[in-house]
């Protein structure tokens, strides 16, 4: 969920600007060229997820796929989030410029949390543990961007109190499809090619 | 008219900034009539500002939850900073605006990533247009069961590995061709006098709101 242009407080809006620039400065140093191509890549598929609609009951969800994707990059994660929420809010308008930095915040810091709290047992051989980090961290991801976006909301006054509310139970659904996707996602790839895991 | 992309991209920063920062009805509709002056300069197509409709979804919650006087301002700049969005910069193509980046001196990695990824969008897109095209051909009629589940995370997991694959055959190329962390320019922007004719029109408009509301007052 990209928060809209013109909702937040300067302050929130310059603290996600500068939480994202450290972000990105450590990404950016991580990131060599050899491994460029692979990230834009990503940071592609990370843009096409937000069309793919997965159907849950009467309805759809769009898939977030910052869980996913960030297990993959870890903290590579901020400037491919930060890319690809850029090239929308230009291409597509969602989200906004402005707002850029808090969405990819949103965005990056529960991927680069689930990258180092899930690695290990995504690439082990315990069926248990592989099962396990991949719906958590996917779900969990998802979840903590939910959060995110409802303390946002919750630094503009009290009276957004209810819509952080409503934002929270409207990603729960998203969390439990997210977290199905990432099992048979990473089953896929254990299975067809193991050594896109091995190089987390 | 055409404009030089950096003086846009500054011009919609200084404006979107301000309006950003507004927290009254007047101090944002003060930029309306700078909104249709670029419109006249510009001839936008009016299909552009089709894009403000999946914008405004967020802003349902919004209006939802919180006392509608706020809702309305929060609408009022949401849609005037995207319509700027729309009218300075979006009209722009998007390799320009990439070299425009660049000469705006944004760091050589996050440039070459956002144009990296540009282009790999569009290949993606394909590639998953294709796996959906063939799926749809096996009958594939997505519900909410497991088969359903499982194809479209299966054609994702793809996308995955085809990027791996893509990626690496990328950058095998690149060093084949001698990339060395630069990408050479033949094309070079030339600042006109109508553009800083522009860009100083922007300051002198975005100083005077300023000094209207006497500085920060305006954002209390």
């Amino acid at each position: 969920m990209h928060i809209s242009e013109g909702v937040l407080p300067v302050t929130t809006l310059a603290l996600g600007w500068g939480a994202t620039a450290c972000g990105l400065y450590i990404g950016f140093r991580k990131l060599d060229y050899h491994r460029m191509p692979f990230v834009a890549f990503l940071s592609a598929v990370f843009f096409i997820g937000s069309f793919v609609h997965v159907p849950l009951g009467p309805t759809s969800v769009h898939l977030v796929l910052n869980g996913i994707v960030g297990m993959l990059l870890g903290w590579a994660s901020f400037p491919a989030m930060f890319v690809a929420l850029f090239i929308q809010a230009l291409l597509f308008q969602f989200g906004g410029l402005l707002v850029l930095g808090v969405n990819t915040l949103n965005m990056a810091a529960p991927a680069v949390v689930v990258h180092y709290l899930f690695r290990d047992w995504l690439r082990s051989g315990d069926g248990v543990k592989f099962v396990l980090a991949s719906v958590l961290g996917a779900s969990g991801a998802v979840l903590m961007s939910a959060v995110m976006v409802g303390l946002e909301l919750m630094s503009c006054g009290g009276e957004f109190r209810n819509a952080a509310l409503l934002v929270f139970a409207a990603h729960i659904p998203v969390a439990v499809v997210e977290a199905v996707v990432a099992f048979f996602v990473f089953s896929f790839l254990r299975k067809s090619r193991p050594e896109v895991l091995k190089e987390l | 008219m055409s404009l030089d992309p950096r003086v846009r991209i500054i011009a919609f920063f200084l404006v979107a900034v301000s309006v950003a920062l507004s927290r009254s009805f007047s101090a944002v509709l003060f930029f309306l009539p700078y909104l249709v002056f670029i419109l006249f300069l510009e001839r936008v197509k009016p299909s552009h500002f089709k894009k403000l409709i999946p914008a405004n979804l967020f802003l349902v919650f919004i209006f939802l939850t919180v006392p509608l006087r706020e809702a309305l301002l929060i609408f009022v700049k949401c849609n005037l900073i995207l319509s700027f969005l729309i009218v300075l910069v979006s009209t722009e193509r998007f390799p320009v605006l990439i070299h425009a980046l660049h000469h705006l001196k944004l760091p050589d990695k996050l440039v070459h990533l956002v144009f990296f990824t540009y282009r790999y969008v569009h290949i993606i897109d394909e590639e998953y247009r294709t796996f959906m095209k063939a799926a749809k051909a096996r009958g594939f009629h997505p519900k909410t069961d497991r088969i359903t589940y499982k194809t479209l995370s299966y054609i994702l997991a793809n996308l995955i590995v085809r990027s791996y694959e893509k990626s690496k055959w990328a950058y095998k190329s690149m060093v084949c061709r001698g990339f060395h962390g630069v990408f050479p320019l033949y094309y070079h922007f030339e600042m006109g006098f109508k553009d800083l004719c522009f860009l100083g029109f922007t300051f002198v408009y975005v100083g005077a709101l300023w000094a209207r509301y006497s500085g920060l007052k305006m954002f209390m």
